[in-house]
């Protein structure tokens, strides 16, 4: 049985069964014990008055029993047994009813009086007791044996013992237990019914909250990652779950989305391009050759070819950096040069758009690490900051870069005045294809340059931090400076 | 015709313009979704081109801003968005068509004209008059099996005419329809046009097909003789 509650169902009525059953069972025992305890206390305290009934004088023992008196040893209709023998074995007296017949003897001979259930002789289902004992010294030694006619039993030796047995039929006591059961039955059978009405009920009411949360996760798909498990009052067993698995949705959702993003941000950075190479080139076959356009139409072909180029370029080495860590090419170096270096790649750039570089790094800054990633690191950083600064400032624009090392570590800082950036941007803007240009116009930047330096910075074990503080951004990297501390395998230049 | 180009790609804007241009449709320009929609509210145009993804205020929001200004104007959305939940919130935010990037340039013309039949309430491409036929899709006038020599600017005449046929279309008219926001006005150049298409049309002497209002305008008889 796979459903939770069908199994606590199960177990619950099995086990609700088996204590009504045994709770039963022994409720009949230790009524039945108790009956036949009263039973037999009668059936001893019977044996005892009849035990009274020997008396001995002078050696001589006599039964002062008369039938009269005790009827019912006498009855032909369901008659009581009694016998009485020396221990020898010798019968000295027995009840009219037993028709000259005998009682089976059980041979002790203590004072504990003994039990048995055993067939009457008149085939009916029978109880008996066995006593042993001295015969009743009679007080007066010297006068008759009193009593209307005693029996002489013969003579009896000083510490003489006699065997009495006393037996009835037990066929009322058996009625009386037969008479418990069925009430017993009705009343197990009952308290089943109900504990099967009450555990069907409970589980319900109990499982409600799991089965409204069940149905709620399944109501979620693909296309409804923003729902969320909602349900009043959760029992306290659910909520960490609840918690937990919208916490787990809200990561779906948000992972869904990012990749929906990325597929559509692809999507536009491929198609866009793919779209004016169709344009330039469909346009250029209807118009004449003499239009005078031909070389426009030759140039858009040809950035449009350098801009997907690009966006390939980058996609393919994010995936290099996605598949692993890469093999590092490792060689000392001054890590001032590579800044400005670094810088030099987009200085037409920076001075096309008025934008001056301030370098603060010291005249020898040694470092050991892969300078041929850390530099592609530096130019996207450079042309980002050359492509997003703001240049409205008195004197233009300025780009400020700081290096130095402390200890094992070096720290680059690039900082730039910046017009529409946000704090909010922060987060994601190491993110793939995220552009601070929401309308992605222009195919000079793709949204893939911040997200390599950031793939870069990983393999290089190095820490990516931004700041925007009074319209300055300000990005700082903080690696190690000596190749002991790279994170990957490292080949010497 | 007259049209407005509203895309961000500068080299998808110049391309398409040159296309348009080339075939007979009077382009305007606008490089940003604010430029744009100052253009569509400021203009008339038979059929805007509107890109989605745009700088200042985006394509979607564009067109719900013109259509709550009360403007009709045909409008083909053309984007690098080709998801059926974009295609749908273009339509049902009032866009006419949707054509998804990258496209065929054939396939926009294609649509642009069958949005400018929409904007003049016919179906057929192909106009008889008497013994002479325009093709308005192929942009050819044939009389007989001759296939007479018009220049774009003329068909453009041409077309305008008969796309309002029975209607005096006003020297005003002309110049909302056939001439870009930053051509420079003259009326002597559409009197030209007009005495051009008139001598290609029909030998001299014979009644023209287009007759002079005059005072307002031009205009070609429902049912010419």
């Amino acid at each position: 049985m796979s459903s939770l509650k069908g199994r606590l169902t199960a177990w619950l009525l099995v086990g609700l069964a088996v204590l009504l059953v045994g709770g039963g069972w022994v409720l009949r025992r230790s009524l039945s014990a108790r009956l036949l305890g009263d039973f037999d206390d009668a059936l001893i305290a019977e044996t005892r008055s009849l035990r009274a009934l020997t008396l001995k004088r002078g050696g001589v023992v006599a039964f002062d029993f008369a039938d009269e008196v005790m009827p019912e040893f006498s009855t032909t209709k369901d008659p009581a047994y009694f016998q009485l023998w020396r221990t020898d074995g010798a019968v000295l007296e027995r009840s009219r009813s037993l028709k000259g017949g005998n009682l089976p003897r059980l041979g002790d001979l203590s004072d504990r009086p003994r039990l048995l259930d055993l067939k009457l002789p008149d085939g009916r289902n029978g109880r008996l007791v066995e006593v042993s004992f001295h015969p009743r010294l009679e007080e007066d030694e010297g006068g008759p044996i009193r009593g209307d006619d005693p029996r002489d039993l013969g003579r009896f030796a000083e510490g003489d013992r006699m065997v009495l047995a006393v037996a009835r039929g037990r066929d009322r006591l058996d009625a009386s237990l037969a008479a418990l059961d069925a009430p017993l039955a009705l009343v197990i059978a009952g308290l089943l019914g109900g504990s099967v009405l009450l555990v069907l009920t409970s589980l319900r009411a109990g499982f409600a909250p799991l089965a409204q949360v069940e149905r709620q996760i399944e109501a979620i798909d693909a296309g409804s990652l923003g729902a969320r498990i909602d349900i009043a009052d959760p029992p306290r067993e659910l909520r960490s779950a609840i918690g937990r698995l919208n916490g787990l949705l809200r990561r779906l959702e948000t992972s869904f989305e990012r990749e929906r993003a990325f597929s559509a941000n692809l999507a536009h950075e491929l198609r866009t391009p793919l779209a004016e190479l169709r344009a330039v080139a469909d346009v250029a076959l209807e118009l004449p050759r003499d239009s005078g356009q031909t070389e426009a139409f030759f140039a858009d072909v040809r950035a449009i070819g350098l801009q997907m180029e690009r966006i390939l370029a980058t996609l393919l080495a994010l995936a290099h950096y996605d598949g692993g860590p890469p093999v590092l090419k490792i060689a000392d170096f001054d890590l001032g040069t590579a800044l400005l270096a670094s810088s030099q790649t987009v200085a037409t750039e920076a001075a096309a758009r008025g934008i001056h570089f301030e370098f603060d790094v010291p005249s020898v800054l040694g470092v050991r690490t892969d300078p041929g990633k850390l530099h592609l690191a530096l130019v996207n950083l450079f042309a980002n900051a050359v492509a997003h600064g703001a240049t409205s400032e008195p004197g233009g624009g300025w780009l400020r870069c700081r290096a130095e090392r402390s200890g094992d570590r070096f720290l680059i800082r690039i900082e730039n005045p910046v017009q529409r950036l946000a704090a909010s941007d922060l987060p994601r803007m190491f993110d793939r294809f995220w552009r601070l240009d929401s309308a992605r116009t222009g195919g000079t930047h793709a949204g893939l340059g911040l997200p390599l330096v950031a793939a870069i910075c990983v393999a290089l074990g190095i820490e990516i931090e931004t700041t925007l503080v009074d319209g300055v951004f300000s990005v700082q990297l903080r690696g190690p400076a000596d190749s002991a501390h790279l994170p990957h395998i490292c080949l010497e230049l | 015709m007259r049209l407005l180009l509203i895309e961000d790609s500068e080299r998808l804007r110049r391309s398409l313009a040159a296309g348009l241009r080339h075939a007979g449709y009077a382009v305007d320009l606008a490089a940003d979704g604010v430029e744009g929609l100052w253009y569509a509210t400021e203009n008339e145009y038979d059929v805007i081109v509107l890109d989605l993804m745009l700088p200042g205020l985006d394509g979607l929001s564009l067109l719900g801003k013109l259509r709550a200004s009360g403007r009709q104007t045909h409008v083909l959305i053309l984007s690098a968005r080709d998801l059926v939940e974009d295609r749908v919130r273009g339509l049902d935010l009032g866009a006419d068509d949707y054509l998804a990037k990258p496209f065929s340039f054939d396939e926009l013309r294609a649509r642009i004209q069958a949005l400018v039949r929409r904007a003049y309430g016919s179906k057929s491409p192909v106009v008889r008059l008497g013994e002479m036929e325009v093709d308005l899709a192929a942009r050819r006038v044939r009389r007989g099996d001759e296939i007479l020599d018009v220049t774009p600017r003329e068909f453009a005449v041409l077309e305008l005419l008969l796309r309002r046929r029975g209607e005096v279309v006003t020297r005003r008219e002309f110049w909302e329809h056939l001439y870009e926001f930053d051509a420079e006005s003259s009326s002597n150049v559409l009197d030209v046009l007009i005495y051009s298409l008139r001598s290609k049309l029909g030998p001299r002497g014979r009644e023209s097909l287009i007759q002079t209002r005059r005072g307002t305008g031009y205009m070609i008889d429902k049912d010419p003789a």
